[in-house]
């Protein structure tokens, strides 16, 4: 089976360059992750990568796989056409191979305020929500802050100092929609403006590559939606 | 608008003016389609019926909206330098006020000649 990887390594190289990597015996239901780790351990201990969980639950092994971000551990190479390129996600700094500086990416899921703002005395013992209020989390909850995503955004790759990008939208949706939560006009507010939430075109890269399955797109149009009937 | 023009509100009016110009699109459209033939007669008999001179000038007004928000969405997207996004969005709105302005002036004279 062979690899194209990118690689570049800021302190001894120029420019990026692509190498070639070929693994034989691969094991049936080999993911992507296991197939680099053995790439690392058997060929080129050179090679860097994030990694950590090996069940699509921490989001460290974000990368672009044939040219489609996804998360490595997630993903079984023998789904994969040959010659399996992996290139770094896209539109962020390069660290180090497939490491990148998820900086950028940190900043605007902090604008997105990701907690609850609560006005009230808070409750002694604990929030109650109903089933109902508790279900319009689902969907919403999910998200590893992979940055697949975000970094799938050609919004998000023009202008990624304004634009919130998909992953951090979602959780504003996921605040908003937060029957806890009191701060939805504050909130909106926020959101106001042609950068933070309207650079979103509906392109959709989001929802295609997610690998949980959730969908940005329309937690974005619930947004707008809101912000709507809160304006008519 | 300006060139602000706030988030939601130039979202809103893109799709209010689409849906609009969808209507008179697919009107205008049926309209050519029924007709036989169209001579410059039926032509002008048309667009200077009072009610369809002024749908058309609310059609190139909302032409004139649609087209700012969607060409400011571009700049803002791919134009990084100040100035030069500045000059590009003048000549824009430049051009779309003239261009709805000489519309305008033409529907008026069609309603008033006839």
């Amino acid at each position: 089976m062979r690899f194209k990887i990118y690689r570049f390594n800021p302190e001894t190289d120029t420019a990026p360059y692509t190498k070639e990597y070929e693994l034989s015996d691969i094991e049936p239901g080999t993911m992507l992750r296991d197939a680099l780790l053995r790439i690392k351990n058997e060929q080129d201990e050179s090679l860097s990568f994030r990694h950590s969980c090996g069940e699509g639950v921490c989001g460290s092994d974000g990368m672009n796989i044939n040219g489609k971000n996804g998360l490595a551990c997630v993903t079984a190479v023998e789904t994969l056409k040959q010659p399996i390129i992996i290139n770094p996600l896209p539109g962020m700094p390069v660290i180090r191979d497939l490491v990148i500086d998820m900086t950028q990416f940190y900043t605007q899921y902090r604008v997105a305020k990701p907690w609850l703002i609560v006005n009230d005395p808070v409750p002694e013992i604990e929030f109650t929500q109903t089933p109902e209020q508790r279900d319009k989390l689902d969907g919403l909850y999910e998200c590893i802050l992979c940055g697949c995503c975000s970094t799938s955004c050609p919004s998000f790759w023009w202008n990624p100092d304004k634009f919130m990008g998909p992953a951090a939208l979602l959780q504003s949706w996921r605040f908003l929609s937060d029957s806890r939560d009191q701060a939805t006009d504050e909130r909106l507010e926020d959101l106001e403006g042609p950068y933070k939430l309207f650079r979103c075109h509906s392109i959709m890269n989001c929802v295609d590559v997610c690998p949980k399955q959730l969908n940005p797109t329309k937690a974005i149009g619930e947004i707008k939606k809101l912000m709507l009937k809160k304006m008519l | 608008m300006s060139y602000q023009a706030k988030g939601l509100q130039a979202w809103f009016f893109q799709r209010v003016t689409g849906l609009f110009m969808a209507c008179y699109t697919l009107y205008v459209l049926w309209l050519v389609l029924s007709t036989e033939v169209v001579s410059y007669q039926i032509w002008l008999a048309w667009f200077s019926h009072p009610l369809m001179n002024a749908a058309t000038g609310l059609f190139f007004i909302q032409l004139a909206v649609h087209a700012w928000v969607g060409m400011r969405d571009i700049v803002l997207d791919y134009m990084t330098n100040d100035t030069l996004r500045f000059l590009t969005l003048t000549f824009i709105s430049f051009f779309l006020i003239m261009s709805s302005l000489e519309t305008i002036r033409t529907l008026f004279l069609l309603s008033v000649n006839v």
